[in-house]
């Protein structure tokens, strides 16, 4: 909403308050003034009088003219079109500042140029605002006399421009602060200044019996309805403070029926509607219009109606769709001189519904979403009449006619100054209570108790209970006056055991040398069908209705796409060491319910550490990777296997891919990036891995018992066996590991060989067995265990001892 | 044996001088050795000596064994001196040979860095658990009835069109605040009070640009009880700013308006950056918004099942990359989702 200082000041007596005070105090105690704007802008203007006007003698296009401004006469060069002798013009006086510069003295062509005359866009005026007559060419005025524009007067002030205009940031519920005189009670309110009552004189005229309009209301999408014919009124000029309201506003003026009609929408926030009566009739039926029916509104577009939507009929066809457009077949023209003029409330939801619907957002329709005051609609009605005869010298005929609830009485809510107090925590008394509903305009009667009842009147809709009410004395006090004070309870904090966890594997795999990034949940349809190895069976994916773009369409299944999407960048970037992991949810839907898990994703690729001068370059590979993961398992208590498998897909190593088991679920992968897939996508040779992390975070950690430490040293012995190719570590590991259950602590691969003295089919792996024991470990035991391990390798593995 | 003693006497005398002459002249710890051996081991010419004393008589005995001790002391002594020198030198000579350029860089250890959003999640999460308030997770993929309607939005409020909402069916969609978590929250509490704060992800319609991202994280606070006051908000809110940007700014609030609370206001901090004089950060007002915030609407409160006569409490929501963006200058949102490893290291 943008509000004119010098329309609002007729309203409301906001003299002697500087614009920063009411800036700054609007803000504070009502509502955001999100800027301050005017419509035009310069320095050094008046009014002057073209006295006369030569050609140029050395221009087809330019003119010599003698300005009058009042207390000299200039010789201005002046390229306009449009100009002529006699009329009012604005002229930029030598040192004027404006827009495009500074005005200085000069000669144009040999003739000496002593100031400009300007054209409205000179001064900043868009566009759209400016009249075609003066859009090629300077603004003069037309009535100059009529409307008292003097030579010597200021230009902008002439122009009725001279002020600042108050952008309001409008919430939703303020619907009230959509016209001007609902802005004046706030400010009223807001600034304790008094109101200045409108005050004006209509009187109507005859209205014959055959011009009577009947209105019949069949509809819940219309809560009142005036009908007011006015007749032989006359398109003249609309004036000077119409036209620069209505700019100030936002709102292009059109013709004076139009302006007027936008004029009081902008002064009460009451749409009306103007119908040419010749068109509509005297048989008005409000009604909810036929499902499928075709309608061409105003804007010329044909719309498909619904029975939800209220319509304007002369008994039988639409001919306005109610409170959002008016039909192309009732529309006023330039010969119109028979208005049925109408002034009505709708139903907030229905034209929410239809305008939702058509996606037809009009200055009305947003006025009626948010509720229109019907106890205000007589008045604006008649001061649109009034407006109607004294500038279109129209006949008002007889009072209007009407259907529906003509009053809504106040709604009424008790407040006590406990109530007030218990909720802010403030300690006013009931004078100051009711000082604050004084300023708002509210009516109220004392209770017992310290409890007034307050009548809020219908302008306010967004007072429905006590708590809104508590809002308006808060605010209205002033925030400011609120004290610091914090809840006074027995509670005690807690971090969840999931986001501890999360914290504590965040901190890891950063001190690990990976940086963590957060991606976007939705992805586009392709990517949701890469790295599907977590995907579970039978699940779908959940998908926008109306995404923005292809590339933001579904929600994401898995995180690797994503952070793929981080390497490619940065490699491309010339980045070469980037490791990256991210904790996102996922999502799915498995028969028409959603379901989100927490994944931890990690990609990793080229080179992971390195110390340059020394030639020392630690690459990325499956193992870096996995050696990450099991520190990520070893934080949690959980120990993971990592089965070999081929994942049948484009996007991982045939042969360099594992599923992750841990309690003997799978919960992850592990690989590296299929070579073809990373060269398409411009990667380097890259390894992923992802983890259903969710239930492992949230489990909670047992406390640990101490384990006594050992008191002999360990013994150690190393063996290397030859075993066939297809024979995997991890099973040499466990196979030892279950030949003795008392002193092997631990068995450790340090070594695989392949190649020479090693036939084709077969590899070595060197294993370190550790034995620990209380008791002294003497060669006989330890012989005997290394006995029993070489036999039970070569029973289960054919595995020989290596020379 | 006069003759033998003085003999004997000149000749350790002139040995010792001898040994110690040869030892003075080796090079290194061998040629030490073997001096040392020439006169002192098995075949040194001490040994003949000693040899020859059981010739000699008692006295003559323990005179010659007191010389010959001296003499291997002196020697001894002599020789370790020396060792000691020669250690030393060679040790020098090494250490000179291993100096090294101390200005070469030092290993590259890459270390990762967690990212600024998540950091500020941290901050806000040990702050709040700090003054009692329990952490809890919520949905991303929410129910319309959780998102909107218990926070007093029905269908077709105006409200929502604040808010464009990404839909998946009719009745789901993406959460566009956190404060979709008060509704289970306060269900979950059965009525009873309650003082949580929830971060994480939201959504909306948006297209992407320096101040809108169709993704961005909120931090939601809600505290309901007894006499849970809206001066208690402002102290709350207090502590946060202080906390976030420094412990001399102040905080105001202004009218707004938020369906699920009455009063709804914005809170705004002092600007961190002229202390409230005016500058373009804050656009000459002196002060930044940084949050929303208000009482809990009694319609919200009564949905989930409690008493407002007895209940109320206060919400806030913080915008995570907001502050996060004030606090370090960041001038485009999209930074943090674009995740360049040089934007990711300065945090």
């Amino acid at each position: 909403m943008r509000v004119k200082l010098e329309w609002l000041n007729e309203l409301v007596d906001l003299s002697g308050l500087s614009l920063d005070e009411i800036v700054n105090k609007a803000s504070l105690y009502s509502i955001e003034i999100e800027g301050v704007d005017r419509v035009a802008r310069g320095t050094n203007l008046v009014i002057g009088y073209v006295k006369t006007k030569e050609k140029h003698p050395d221009s087809d296009h330019l003119n010599c003219l003698t300005v009058d401004v009042g207390d000299e006469v200039l010789d201005i060069v002046c390229g306009a079109p449009n100009v002529e002798a006699g009329q009012y013009v604005i002229v930029a006086k030598e040192g004027a500042e404006l827009i495009g510069g500074t005005i200085k003295k000069s000669k144009i062509r040999g003739v000496p140029s002593c100031g400009m005359c300007c054209s409205l866009a000179e001064l900043g005026v868009e566009h759209k605002y400016v009249e075609e007559k003066f859009a090629n060419g300077i603004y003069y005025f037309e009535k100059a006399l009529e409307e008292g524009i003097k030579v010597g007067m200021e230009g902008l002030k002439a122009l009725n421009f001279a002020d600042d205009i108050l952008e309001l940031g409008i919430t939703p519920n303020r619907g009230d602060l959509l016209s001007m005189i609902g802005v004046a009670y706030e400010f009223s309110a807001s600034f304790d200044r008094p109101l200045k009552p409108l005050t004006f004189k209509l009187v109507r005229d005859a209205i014959k019996d055959d011009e009577k309009i009947d209105i019949k209301i069949e509809t819940n999408g219309c809560v009142g309805y005036y009908g007011q014919l006015i007749k032989d009124a006359k398109l003249n000029r609309s004036p000077r403070w119409l036209i620069s309201r209505l700019i100030a506003f936002g709102v292009r003026p059109i013709n004076l029926f139009v302006d007027i009609t936008n004029y009081i929408l902008a002064l009460f926030g009451q749409p009306l509607h103007a119908f040419d009566f010749e068109k509509i009739g005297r048989h008005i039926v409000i009604k909810n219009a036929s499902e499928g029916d075709k309608f061409t509104t105003l804007d010329e577009i044909e719309r498909t109606l619904k029975d939800s939507d209220a319509v304007i009929t002369d008994g039988k066809d639409a001919k306005c769709l109610g409170g959002v457009m008016g039909g192309l077949n009732s529309e006023i023209t330039d010969s119109t001189t028979s208005i049925m003029l109408e002034a009505a409330v709708f139903d907030p939801m229905t034209i929410r519904r239809t305008a939702a619907r058509l996606n037809l957002h009009s200055e009305s329709s947003m006025r009626y979403e948010r509720g229109v005051d019907i106890n205000r609609t007589k008045q604006a009605l008649d001061y649109a009449c009034f407006l109607f005869k004294t500038l279109g010298e129209a006949k008002i005929c007889g009072e209007p006619s009407f259907a529906g609830i003509q009053k809504i009485e106040d709604k009424k809510i008790s407040l006590s100054t406990y109530q007030v107090n218990k909720l802010l925590g403030t300690n006013l008394d009931l004078s100051e209570v009711k000082d604050i509903f004084t300023k708002l305009n509210f009516k109220y009667d004392e209770k017992e108790n310290n409890t007034l009842l307050v009548y809020v009147p219908n302008r306010r809709p967004d007072i429905t209970i006590k708590e809104d009410l508590i809002e308006e004395v808060a605010r209205l006090h002033g925030y400011e006056k609120l004290e610091n004070t914090i809840p006074m309870d027995r509670s005690c904090g807690k971090l969840g055991v999931r986001a501890i966890n999360k914290r504590k594997i965040g901190k890891l795999l950063t001190n690990l040398g990976l940086d963590e990034v957060i991606t976007y949940s939705l992805v586009s349809k392709e990517q949701n069908c890469t790295f599907t190895l977590n995907h579970k069976e039978g699940i779908e994916d959940l998908n926008l209705l109306m995404p923005i773009n292809e590339e933001r369409k579904t929600l994401r299944q898995g995180l690797i796409p994503s952070l793929l999407d981080v390497m490619k960048y940065n490699f491309s970037r010339k980045i070469d060491n980037v490791s990256v992991f991210e904790f996102g949810n996922v999502y799915y839907n498995i028969e028409g319910n959603h379901y989100e898990d927490l994944y931890l994703g990690i990609t990793m690729a080229n080179t992971f550490s390195r110390t340059r001068w020394k030639g020392f370059n630690e690459k990325v590979d499956f193992f870096l990777l996995k050696g990450i993961l099991e520190q990520v398992f070893a934080s949690l208590d959980k120990t993971a296997e990592y089965v070999a498998i081929d994942p049948k897909c484009n996007e991982l190593h045939p042969s360099r891919t594992a599923v992750i088991m841990v309690d003997g679920k799978q919960i992850g992968f592990i690989g590296q990036v299929h070579p073809m897939f990373a060269r398409k996508n411009d990667l380097d040779e890259s390894y992923v891995a992802e983890i259903n992390i969710q239930s492992l975070l949230d489990s909670e950690k047992d406390v640990h018992h101490y384990v006594s430490v050992p008191k002999l040293p360990s013994v150690e012995r190393d063996i290397a066996v030859v075993v066939k190719k297809d024979v995997k570590a991890i099973d040499l590991v466990n196979a030892i590991k279950k030949t003795d259950k008392q002193i092997l602590s631990d068995v450790i691969v340090f070594d695989v060989y392949e190649g020479e003295k090693i036939a084709d089919d077969e590899k070595s792996i060197a294993l370190k067995l550790v034995f620990t024991s209380n008791e002294p470990l003497t060669d006989e035991i330890i012989n005997a265990k290394m006995k029993k391990v070489i036999k039970d390798l070569a029973y289960r593995f054919n595995a020989k001892l290596r020379d | 044996m006069d003759e033998l003693n003085l003999k004997n006497e000149i000749n350790l005398d002139d040995l010792e001088k001898e040994a110690i002459e040869n030892l003075k002249n080796v090079q290194n710890e061998q040629a030490l050795n073997e001096v040392k051996a020439q006169y002192l081991g098995k075949k040194s010419k001490l040994s003949q000596i000693m040899a020859s004393m059981r010739e000699l008589s008692n006295d003559a005995k323990r005179a010659l064994g007191q010389k010959s001790n001296e003499f291997k002391r002196k020697v001894e002594e002599f020789a370790n001196k020396k060792r000691d020198e020669l250690i030393n030198a060679a040790v020098n000579e090494k250490l000179k040979k291993e100096e090294i350029d101390v200005t070469l860089p030092g290993k590259e250890f890459k270390t990762g860095h967690m990212h600024p959003l998540s950091q500020t999640i941290v901050e806000l999460e040990d702050l709040f658990v700090s003054m009692g308030y329990e952490v809890i997770d919520g949905n991303e993929v929410e129910e319309d009835v959780y998102n909107f309607e218990m926070l007093n939005l029905p269908k077709g409020h105006p409200a929502r069109e604040m808010q464009d909402s990404f839909y998946i069916t009719d009745n789901t969609l993406l959460r566009t605040q956190t404060s979709a978590v008060q509704a289970h929250a306060l269900l979950k509490a059965k009525g009873k009070p309650i003082k949580v704060i929830s971060p994480g992800k939201v959504y909306r319609r948006d297209n992407d640009d320096a101040t809108h991202s169709h993704q961005f994280m909120q931090c939601e606070g809600l505290v309901v009880g007894e006499n849970v006051t809206m001066a208690d908000l402002k102290g709350t809110l207090n502590i946060l700013a202080k906390k976030t940007f420094g412990d001399e700014l102040a905080i105001r609030f202004r009218p707004s308006f938020f369906p699920f609370t009455e009063p709804s206001v914005e809170v705004d901090v002092e600007c961190f950056k002229c202390h409230g004089k005016g500058c373009p950060l804050c656009k000459g007002s002196g002060w930044i918004e940084i949050l929303g915030a208000g009482m809990v609407h009694p319609n919200v409160l009564r949905m989930a099942g409690y008493d407002t006569d007895k209940y109320q409490g206060f919400a806030f929501g913080v915008g995570v990359e907001r502050i996060t963006m004030l606090r370090h200058g960041i001038d485009d949102i999209r930074t943090f989702y674009t995740d360049d490893a040089r934007f990711l290291k300065q945090f």
